[in-house]
């Protein structure tokens, strides 16, 4: 451990300018190998010598004025660890010292990795609404989707480009044996589109389908062309598809 | 201060200070409750913890309660206590916060605190060969030289040379950095030499 700063030219110590921890020499505080070296220095700096000296005097005049105080008696303990018993712990407190009971590296790393994703995830959700999702339920037939995702719920917007409004919808939709889509018009709100659906089919049969009809209705969280949607329906009317 | 300050807080020097095993093992212990432990805390501790307040609040009836204060809020809290190995550090700074309250107290209440020089407090003849040596002037007037002091500056000056902290108990009981304990420390001796050589050439 190297506590001097030496000259590049002579490799002699620089005096006043000395990278010397004088107040950890004075406090006995340098490993033995350090209080050594600082010890060679200051044979040869006045100024490491005089500071170090008036240092270990001041060291010694601390000592001097602790002796002459004289010590007060102490009061007793007990009454004081009777007052420290007696007094209601604080909320916080006890939080604080069950979480450092419970505490230890991999518990904290845990609960820091838990937090972290939860914490993405939440910023994830704000920043990023859901990603436009179609989904479908035949007419009579609730809770049957071609997703996973439940059936519409009034967060979900369904939307048309030819929507004049953005309230929420949804888009009943009919597909006849011949597997031709109808999109008719949307219905005023989700809810009441839903509603014409899950109840057996309430809606009146399309007059342009031909055949048995199957309804459904679609939703989405974002606009979708008249393409999509019906290319969606009609994959939805596949055979396979529900 | 001679050293230049830069090149003294570039030193890299930090050695690892002897960790004070019985005081981490007192604190383990009184973590957990031990009251013969925290007993054995107080009867180390107490002493010095009564010597910091009165030289922070230069009120002996001050002290005393600060002292009792400042035990109490030890024993109470001492299951939170983070880091065993600075339970120095720590209590001190337990004392330093009760200080800062009494004096906070006191100025509101706006009473004038009385001078720390009473009987307890008089220079004792039969001090050891050391306390003669520098003589009671020598002590009175370093005593006086401290009191001069901005607060903060003494209590890291007090921590360092009276108590002989080192400075990673000093950073936990002020809650500075290391660097600022160095800063601290050596404004507080330039100060202290200022005020003792003025007075000294006065």
């Amino acid at each position: 451990m190297s506590v001097l700063m030496r000259s590049p030219a002579t490799g002699q110590a620089q005096a006043g300018s000395c990278n010397l921890d004088l107040d950890r020499l004075a406090y006995g505080e340098l490993t033995p190998e350090g209080e050594a070296e600082a010890r060679e220095h200051l044979v040869g700096c006045d100024v490491c010598r005089r500071e170090h000296e008036m240092l270990l005097l001041e060291r010694r005049a601390f000592v001097a004025r602790a002796w002459l105080a004289s010590p007060a008696p102490l009061p007793d303990v007990e009454q004081l660890l009777a007052r420290a018993a007696s007094e209601p712990v604080s909320l916080g407190l006890r939080w604080q010292t069950a979480l450092r009971r419970w505490s230890s590296p991999w518990r904290g790393a845990i609960l820091q990795s838990v937090l972290g994703a939860f914490a993405v995830g939440l910023l994830l959700q704000v920043s990023h609404p859901r990603e436009a999702q179609h989904g479908a339920m035949r007419a009579g037939a609730p809770g049957a989707s071609t997703h996973a995702r439940p059936i519409a719920s009034a967060a979900d917007r369904s939307t048309r480009p030819s929507d004049d409004n953005a309230l929420p919808r949804a888009n009943p939709e009919s597909c006849d044996d011949f597997g031709e889509v109808c999109v008719d018009q949307p219905l005023v709100s989700t809810m009441m589109s839903m509603a014409a659906l899950t109840d057996g089919g309430a809606r009146s049969p399309d007059p342009c389908a031909s055949g048995p009809q199957s309804q459904f209705a679609d939703w989405s969280a974002q606009n979708s062309s008249s393409n999509e949607l019906d290319s969606y329906v009609e994959a939805v009317c596949a055979p396979d598809a529900i | 201060m001679t050293l230049a300050l830069s090149t003294w807080l570039a030193s890299g020097d930090l050695v690892e200070v002897p960790v004070d095993d019985l005081a981490q093992k007192l604190a383990a212990r009184a973590k957990s409750g031990d009251r013969a432990a925290m007993r054995a805390i107080y009867e180390r501790y107490a002493p010095q913890i009564r010597r910091f307040v009165r030289d922070m609040l230069r009120d002996n009836a001050a002290a005393d309660d600060a002292l009792q204060d400042t035990f109490v809020r030890v024993f109470h809290h001492i299951a939170a206590l983070d880091e065993p190995e600075h339970l120095a550090g720590w209590i001190f700074g337990v004392a330093r916060r009760v200080c800062l309250e009494h004096r906070r107290h006191t100025s509101r209440r706006q009473r004038s605190t009385e001078p720390a020089q009473d009987s307890t407090d008089t220079a004792d003849s039969s001090a050891t060969p050391e306390a003669l040596f520098f003589g009671t002037e020598a002590a009175l007037a370093l005593d006086r030289a401290v009191d001069q002091l901005d607060p903060n500056r003494r209590a890291v000056l007090l921590l360092r040379c009276d108590h002989q902290l080192s400075y990673e108990e000093i950073a936990t009981a002020m809650g500075f950095s290391l660097a600022k304990v160095k800063v601290e420390l050596h404004r507080a001796r330039a100060s202290l030499r200022e005020i003792i050589h003025g007075g000294a050439s006065r």
